[in-house]
Order: structure tokens, then sequence, then C-alpha cells
């Protein structure tokens, strides 16, 4: 019988509650670095005891983790490679993600079961080219940001192998794994975990010694973030197997808000049930403010799809805190605080497969039950009297 | 065996750097970062001329390629197979594929600028009978010469001369960045003459965009020449001069520092090239610079 259609919607997650959070809020999958070999070196990447943890939880959950093993290893790096290998198939992790043709044919020869993903490290976009990763073990590919939709559609009536697409999070201006601007300007990796996104400053630009931008603002590489939501119907319609969401390093509140709201749009869209595009957009942008792009799967890049102005980003201080347990005798949430909020400030509560909550906070205790006004230290354990019940792992965010 | 291959802009060049080995030239449909670009005749009379002299011609063929680009590929790696070119240097792995069918794989140098810094990728790919890998330019000397030491079958090469290459993108970041503010570009495309400094440094990066996107350069010429001899001795054998952005008098008189450099070491030829070139900015990539994550 031939397997219903379903993709695969896979999120990122810097440490095991965001991992949690992300399953939890409807992730099939989510991949995470470990301590090795592995990029995004600032995110704060698990240990091997915390991935088995990981594992463990996706797997009770039906989800997947997928583990970046996605460094160019320059040579001195590669002691330990076998263990770290041998340590990742024996705590069951479902895939990992790689960039070096070596760490594909050591694994396959190390006879470790996992699956393995060629990362976008590689800019892999075209057939030809999969045949390469296919023939050395490779199990999936994670595609080039550089392809349109008929590109896609091309490539997945070409190949067997599942691909993989990214649909939302920070865009590389150039290829990936092709710039190294970060190391030539910092002395730091770019493919090693180190970028400094120099691709993000603000330049000037000659012709020999003539300065063009004199009245005009700087010069800027820079790309918006990609947001592909109003192109997700078309992507499933090709059948992409895995839809992308990028970011290891962003809040908890990002995670479950972006993937929220892209389980919503793909299971609206497979049931035959899509809402109007700004439904989701709306849901989208309660995440972060930055300017974003559809990127090459639109077609060329033109002057709309570059980070030419300042960015007016603004650290949100919307997210108040997490539900951890809900007490329906008392009507007390507990929750773990992470923004200053008191009492009569009005709140919506997201939960995960629900609708939001909107209410008024009319009562705040401290982890001792003393009555409270302002709660002003993130991280405390509070209280928060709520007639209507909240479910764990709600998230409360001002209204 | 010493293999000094060095850029060319014009057929004319193969007599003129009489002293190289072999000539690295391609077209623009699939290659980037040229110094100039051969069309197929351009190519064949390129091939004939080098053979002529027994010199080898090799083939840039490091673009990334869409699947739509594919079919133009097959028939041009055909063409080049029919005329008998000595190498073709690639860095997507369709190239690959392409030869394998092709049954030309022992044409193959690995040339990615960014992407060969361990030993073990090496191997990995010099096992499928490639002709060799080019080590990429992120990687201190002492790890040139793991890679030395390591690498008992194929071909091993270097950088040894050129502006070194640091981004390359499929965008139009000039022309869009012109245009996002209604300005006209026209003369900044296809122009080599074009820098970029950020705000807080003094480098002028090279930034060169034309059909297949940007590509973005240090402002530092790699000058390896001091090193050139112990990497012949530790059997590294593919030296590439690349002469992006620069003159055919210069690289001239570079190719001959070279040939004196591996006839006659001892010397500290760089200073000499200093000396006599007081107004370029010479460096040494990253061979005494360790990179991390961190700074």
């Amino acid at each position: 019988m031939q397997k219903v259609y379903r993709p695969e919607l896979l999120a990122p997650a810097g440490d095991l509650e965001k991992l949690k959070i992300a399953i939890i809020y409807g992730a099939d999958a989510v991949f995470i670095g470990g301590k090795k070999f592995s990029l995004r070196a600032k995110a704060s990447n698990f240990e091997l005891k915390d991935i088995e943890e990981g594992v463990i939880f996706a797997h009770e959950n039906n989800s997947r983790v997928h583990v970046t093993v996605n460094v160019y290893p320059h040579s001195e790096d590669l002691e330990g490679l076998d263990e770290y290998l041998l340590e990742l198939d024996k705590i069951n992790v479902d895939a990992i993600i790689v960039s070096s043709p070596y760490i594909v044919k050591r694994s396959r020869e190390l006879g470790c079961k996992f699956e393995i993903h060629i990362s976008t490290q590689q800019s892999t976009a075209n057939y030809e080219a999969m045949i390469f990763w296919q023939n050395l073990g490779a199990n999936r590919i994670v595609l080039a940001r550089e392809l349109n939709l008929k590109d896609i559609e091309k490539l997945k009536r070409e190949t067997n192998l599942p691909l993989e697409v990214f649909i939302h999070g920070g865009l590389c201006s150039s290829f990936s794994g092709r710039c190294t601007l970060s190391n030539n300007m910092t002395l730091r990796d770019a493919n090693r975990g180190g970028c400094a996104h120099s691709c993000r400053w603000f330049y000037d630009i000659y012709e020999d010694s003539k300065k063009l931008n004199e009245d005009i603002e700087n010069f800027r590489l820079g790309s918006k973030d990609l947001c592909a939501a109003s192109m997700i119907n078309q992507l499933i319609d090709l059948k992409v197997d895995s839809f992308k969401i990028e970011g290891r390093m962003k809040s908890l509140h990002y995670i479950a808000c972006v993937v929220q709201a892209y389980r919503q749009l793909i299971d609206d869209y497979l049931e035959g049930n899509s809402k109007d595009l700004s439904y989701y957009l709306n849901m989208l942008s309660r995440a972060e403010n930055r300017a974003t792009t559809r990127g090459f799967l639109n077609g060329d890049i033109t002057c709309e799809d570059g980070l030419f102005e300042v960015e007016s980003e603004q650290p949100s201080q919307d997210f108040l805190g997490i539900v951890i347990d809900y007490d329906e005798h008392h009507k007390l949430a507990k929750i773990q605080q992470r923004n200053h909020f008191k009492v009569g400030e009005k709140i919506s509560v997201m939960q995960p497969f629900l609708e939001d909550i909107d209410m008024s906070i009319q009562e705040i205790y401290d982890e001792h039950m003393n009555k409270i006004e302002i709660a002003n230290h993130a991280m405390d354990i509070l209280y928060v009297k709520t007639e209507l019940p909240i479910k764990k792992h709600g998230i409360i965010r001002r209204k | 065996m010493k293999d000094l291959i060095i850029t060319i802009n014009s057929l004319d060049n193969i007599d003129i750097y009489k002293d190289a080995d072999s000539f690295l030239i391609g077209n623009e449909k699939f290659a980037v970062r040229l110094s100039n670009s051969f069309t197929k005749q351009d190519i064949k009379e390129a091939t004939k001329k080098a053979h002529g002299l027994n010199k080898n011609i090799y083939i840039s063929v490091n673009k990334i390629f869409l699947e739509n680009e594919i079919a133009d590929l097959k028939d041009y790696m055909t063409f080049l197979k029919s005329i008998e070119v000595d190498g073709i240097f690639f860095s997507d792995f369709a190239v690959f594929t392409i030869a394998k069918d092709l049954n030309i794989l022992d044409k193959l140098v690995y040339y990615s600028e960014t992407q060969m810094v361990n030993y073990m990728d090496a191997i990995t790919l010099i096992d499928f009978k490639i002709k060799g890998v080019i080590i990429s330019k992120e990687v201190t000397l002492d790890n040139i010469y793991t890679f030395a030491n390591k690498i008992k079958k194929g071909s091993l090469g270097v950088n040894i001369y050129g502006y070194y290459h640091m981004f390359y993108s499929k965008r139009k970041l000039i022309r869009n960045y012109f245009l996002n503010y209604k300005k006209d570009c026209s003369k900044y495309i296809f122009n080599k003459k074009i820098t970029i400094k950020e705000k807080t440094r003094q480098e002028l990066y090279p930034i060169f965009q034309d059909e297949n996107g940007t590509n973005i350069f240090n402002d530092e010429i790699l000058l390896g020449i001091d090193y050139i001899t112990s990497f012949i001795d530790k059997g590294i054998e593919m030296f590439i001069i690349d002469g992006i952005f620069e003159e055919e008098d210069y690289m001239k008189s570079i190719l001959e520092y070279f040939v004196l450099a591996i006839k006659n070491p001892g010397s500290k030829y760089s200073e000499l090239i200093k000396d006599k070139y007081p107004l370029k900015k010479y460096g040494e990539a990253f061979y005494f610079k360790k990179i991390g994550i961190t700074n």
C-alpha cells in the first residue's frame, strides 16, 4: 500500500527544553548540535546525555532527532570522530546532518544505523550531485537555498532520495559553505561554527578610489530572513519531504511560535481547511519582527530581498513565562517567569494545538505563595490565578 | 612531479608564460572567478597549442550547477573529453557523476576553495581514482604538511599565488544594491575595479559580479613562494598561480620568480617581490593564523 504523504516539519533546538517545546508544539523532528563537529557553536549545544534524553523524549512522542555533524573539520579536528559517531548511533539518533564526504563514508564503514542527511553546507542543487551522495551512503539531501519551485519540482521528479527544504529563518547571502568572510575578517571559522555574520555588516563601495555610496546608504551583502509561509501549499503539492525551520540559537518562544504556525499551516492545507494566509503570518509575526523574503523559492533575488536598511529589530519582551503545571482545584497556573509582568496586565496564552486564550492577570503568588503585584525576576517560579484551565507548556505572552 | 599551473587571459599567454607547466582556463557558463572566459573554440585551440609545447590544459568547471544547467554541462564535459584536456577542476559533485559516466574520473581535480580542509576528505575523493585535490586556503602550514604526509596516492595541490577568494553567491549583490537606491549600476557589473570596505576596517576587498553571481576576495595576495620548495619536498605537486585582477607583464614576472625559487631555493623570494612591487599587499593567508570558533 502506498504510504500517505505527510511532510515532516523539522525544527531547530538549541537545548533540551527547546527540543521538548518544539515537539510539543508540533514538530515531527528536531535538529540539534552536539558538542563536537557541529556548526552554530554559540548555540548551547548538547552533551551526549542530553542528546540521549532528547532522543528518548522524541521517540516517546513519535518524533525524530537529527544531529548536526556538519562542520568541515580541519585535519586536527578529526580525532574522536569514530567514537562520537558510534555514540550517536548507540543512543539511537535518527539521522546525522553532514557536509564532509569522509564523515558520510566513515559512518557507513562503522555500520551506523542512523540516516545520513547531506547538509545545505554542500549546496546540492542538481540530481547528478545527489547521485554522488547517494552512492556514498546518504539517505536525504538538504537542498541548496538557491533553488526555486521549478528547480525543486524537477529534482523531486528525478530522485528517489527524500528532499529537505528550508522554509523559515536566517539565510546565508552566499552559497552555504562557500563563504569565509568571517575567517578572513575575524579569524572565526564560518565552516566550523564561528560565523561572525560579516555579511550583515556595513560597507562602503568603491570603483578604484572613488566612493560610490556618497549619497546613498551603506553597501550591504546580507539577506532578509526567509519566510516561505506563502509557498507552503505549493511545496506540499510538490511533495517535498521535509520542511526545515532554521534557528538553533533562537529562543524557546520563537521555536514555539514558528512551529505552531507552520504545523497549523501544513495540517490545514492537507485537510483542505486553509485559513487566509494573514492568519498564519500573524502567528509568525509574534515570534520575531525581522524583515522577511521568500528567497530564491520565488525566483531570482532582487533588491526587495536584500538587507539594505538598518534593522529595526528590537528584542521582544512579549514572552512572559511558560506554564509548568496547572492546578485545577485551586485554579492556579504554575509558571516559570521570563519577562516582567504585573497584576492587571492583559495576556494571551499560546497552547499546543489549541487557540490562544486571552485574559487579564488577576493574582500573582511567589514560590512560597506570598501574594505579589509585580513579577520581575526572570526564571522565578510563580503562580498565576486563572479560572480558565491552561495546558502545561502553555506560553504566556503580553497581549 | 612539480606542476606549476597558471591562469591565463588569452591564448597568447601560453607563449608568454613559457615557464608554466600547465594553464588553467574556463568558460563563464561553467566556471566562476576566471581571469577571462574562453569559448569552446578557444579551449580547443589552447589545448592544441599547449600540447604542442608539451604542456597541460586544465579546465575550471567550478560553478555550482542548477538542474537546468546539467544538460549543457554534460555536453561541455563530453567536448572536454573529446579534445583531451588534461584536467578538470571542479567543486560541484555533479561534475564527478558526469565524469564517471564519461569514464574520465582520472581527469578530475577537486577544487573547492573553502571545503578541502582535512586529509581524510582528500583521501575519500582520491580513492575514487580522481587525479587529485587542491587544499583550501583556510588551512595552516602544519595542516598542509599533514595532508602531504598522509596522502600517498593521487596528486595534491595548493594555491601558491593570488587574491584569495572568500565569498561566492548566486545573488547579484552589486546590481541589487544600486537598484534599491534607483541608481544606474551597469558600469559596475563585470568590473574588476570594484572594492568594498567594511566601515571599521581599512581593507579594500575586490568584489566582482557577473552572470553567475557575486564573488569577493581578500585584499591580500597570497604569496607562498618561500614555501614552494618545502611543499615540493613533501610531495605536493600542483601549484596554482592565479592571476585574476592582474596584468600580463606582472604575472610573467611573478612566474619567473617562482621558477627561480624552485631552481635556486634558499633566498627569501617574497622579499624580492615585495621590494619590486611595493604597492601590492602580499600575505601568507592562513599559514600561520589559527582560526577557531571565537576570538
